[in-house]
């Protein structure tokens, strides 16, 4: 009786019951595949079976109004390639992606640095930076596009104030200027969020790295350079390949803007999907598109996979 | 020499920050000042700085003589379901991630990180096949579900690394006393864990909370459409009520403001995890 009740106080396993619990572990340690399995077939049933199917139906083609599906294999492809609308498409995304990416990453890497040093009030001013990246992409969108208004848009108003302008602008009117307008905007949404992923990168530089580079009679250009670069190396490649997938990937705050206007100047990849699936009703031939979009990001996150795989590994 | 030489680099980056901080607030500070501005001083030019007459007619119309508020309840049901189901799916294969060896591991893990990745634009067309083909185009349930795709992966992705963060004994202590391994992670794990899954949550909420483009396509009801989709019908095809506009952004931009400058650190530590220090 009394050994039964030390037993469950202090669960001191006898040698007889402490084997047949490691027994229970080890068994238990297979079952991890139940835990996962839920996720995995959520997962398998909204992107696996929508993307595969996408592949089957962009070798059909569909009649207008007619029920039925033409095979027609890599048809839509070859099309789709002989397109000057898609290699518009293609070359707006680049323009896009490479204007967004580059800018946002100065911008946010300055800002890090800025918001690195040590000044009072540096956590709320944080803080405070990164609204732009949490007000809601159509919030965003809407705003700028009443700023850039162009009778009563406060950006005319401040840049004719200033003696930028002579003439009201139509920013997002004018095909040579719109693309270049919505880039500012997402550069403005994005930029926080570069500063925060380098801020938590600078800060895992040791102090010490600096100190020995002062002592060796490095200033600030050459421990930025020699010290600061090289250590901020991995995080940057990371934060620009996230930036890279994102930014390819953008499509509401162009559509909220121009709706890829004037002229298509802003017609991206997935707003020529877009227009192609639901305004054209071109779904096989969209499916297609798509799934060209589908492998050109694909190359991007193989890359992202690696770095952030490789990396955990170790 | 040396002391004003710091005061110059002091001022210096306190400029610099004060800059930044320009660029990031005035469109946020321009937004709420033309909600709250009458008509006839927004379409001025140039535009008044102050605010002359503040007025909270626009926040009337959102709320009282649009559909907004109805709006507001579909986005609040879709991004709750979704919250509740991504969570307990992401618990679930965040702990199978972080704690067991099974056969297959590598490649189930490496397909999680990869559905993170997917353009929306890539599954807009066969998700809305899928969905209309199951009746649930139109359907809060059937946006819920598309939903799942961008913010099932990357919770799994958070909730893994937390996880794996956790001492093992504390799980090994439970179960000697008795405790399932289920009852191991509901008993011991999740309570431990519980600043990360609700940050977590949030993340997942203001996800769903916001988005646009399959919400433009899945849902174009009045019955199921959201606060997104509100926002733009505002601007209108010809004449935009830019005051209602502003309003209504205003009031879908608090709660999600408030709350992710709340959490904001644990996801970025989850999205740079092994890269910062490597």
């Amino acid at each position: 009786m009394e050994l039964d009740l030390n037993a469950t106080i202090d669960g001191a396993p006898t040698p007889e019951r402490a084997k047949g619990l490691r027994r229970w572990f080890a068994r238990s340690g297979r079952g991890g595949i139940w835990f996962v399995a839920p996720a995995i077939l959520v997962l398998l049933l909204v992107v696996t079976y929508p993307i595969l199917y996408q592949a089957y139906l962009s070798l059909f083609r569909s009649a207008f109004f007619v029920d039925h599906l033409e095979f027609v294999g890599l048809r839509n492809y070859v099309d789709t390639f002989s397109n000057p609308q898609f290699w518009h498409a293609m070359w707006r995304m680049t323009i896009w992606t490479a204007a967004c990416v580059s800018l946002q990453f100065v911008l946010g890497f300055a800002a890090a640095i800025v918001f690195n040093e040590r000044f009072f009030g540096r956590g709320l001013l944080r803080a405070l930076l990164l609204v732009p990246w949490i007000v809601p992409v159509v919030v965003a969108a809407s705003t700028w596009r009443w700023m850039y208004h162009p009778d009563f848009g406060v950006i005319n108003a401040l840049m004719r104030q200033l003696g930028l302008i002579e003439q009201n602008v139509n920013w997002l009117g004018n095909p040579d200027l719109a693309l270049w307008s919505v880039v500012v905007v997402n550069v403005w949404k994005m930029f926080p969020f570069v500063m925060l992923m380098l801020l938590a990168g600078l800060q895992a530089i040791p102090r010490q790295l600096y100190e020995a580079a002062w002592v060796d009679g490095a200033n600030i250009l050459h421990t930025f350079r020699f010290v600061t670069l090289p250590a901020m190396r991995a995080v940057s490649v990371v934060t620009l390949l996230l930036l890279i997938i994102w930014t390819l990937n953008s499509f509401t705050i162009i559509f909220v803007m121009t709706e890829g206007g004037p002229l298509r100047s802003t017609e991206v990849m997935s707003l020529y999907i877009y227009r192609l699936a639901f305004r054209n009703f071109q779904f096989e031939e969209a499916a297609a598109v798509a799934m060209i979009l589908f492998f050109v990001m694909l190359v991007f996150s193989v890359f992202y996979i690696r770095r952030l795989y490789v990396k955990e590994q170790d | 020499m040396r002391p004003s030489r710091r005061v110059l680099r002091y001022a210096g980056i306190y400029l610099a920050a004060l800059a930044f901080l320009a660029f990031a607030l005035v469109p946020f500070l321009w937004m709420v000042a033309s909600s709250l501005k009458p008509p006839g001083e927004i379409y001025t030019m140039p535009p008044r700085w102050i605010i002359g007459n503040p007025t909270l007619q626009h926040y009337v119309r959102v709320l009282r003589e649009s559909n907004m508020p109805r709006y507001f309840w579909n986005t609040a049901l879709v991004a709750g379901g979704t919250t509740l189901f991504a969570l307990a799916f992401a618990i679930g294969a965040g702990y199978g991630f972080a704690r067991f060896q099974f056969k297959g591991k590598e490649f189930w893990s490496l397909f999680v990180l990869f559905s993170q990745m997917l353009p929306q634009a890539v599954l807009l067309i066969p998700l809305y096949l899928f969905l209309d083909r199951m009746y649930l185009i139109n359907t809060t349930h059937g946006l819920g579900l598309s939903y799942l795709v961008i913010t099932l992966p990357l919770s799994v992705w958070l909730l893994r690394g937390y996880f794996a963060g956790i001492p093992r004994e504390l799980e090994e202590a439970a179960m000697i006393d008795g405790c399932s391994r289920l009852g191991a992670l509901l008993r011991v794990v999740m309570p431990i864990s519980a600043p990360a899954i609700v940050a977590t949550g949030i993340y997942i909420f203001t996800v769903a909370w916001q988005e646009f483009m399959f919400a433009m396509n899945f849902a174009t009801t009045t019955r199921t459409k959201t606060i997104s989709i509100g926002i733009v019908e505002f601007m209108g095809e010809h004449v935009v009520d830019w005051g209602g506009v502003m309003a209504a952004s205003v009031v879908v931009t608090l709660p999600v403001l408030v709350v992710f400058l709340a959490v904001h650190r644990f996801f970025v530590r989850g999205l740079t995890e092994g890269s910062v220090t490597g």
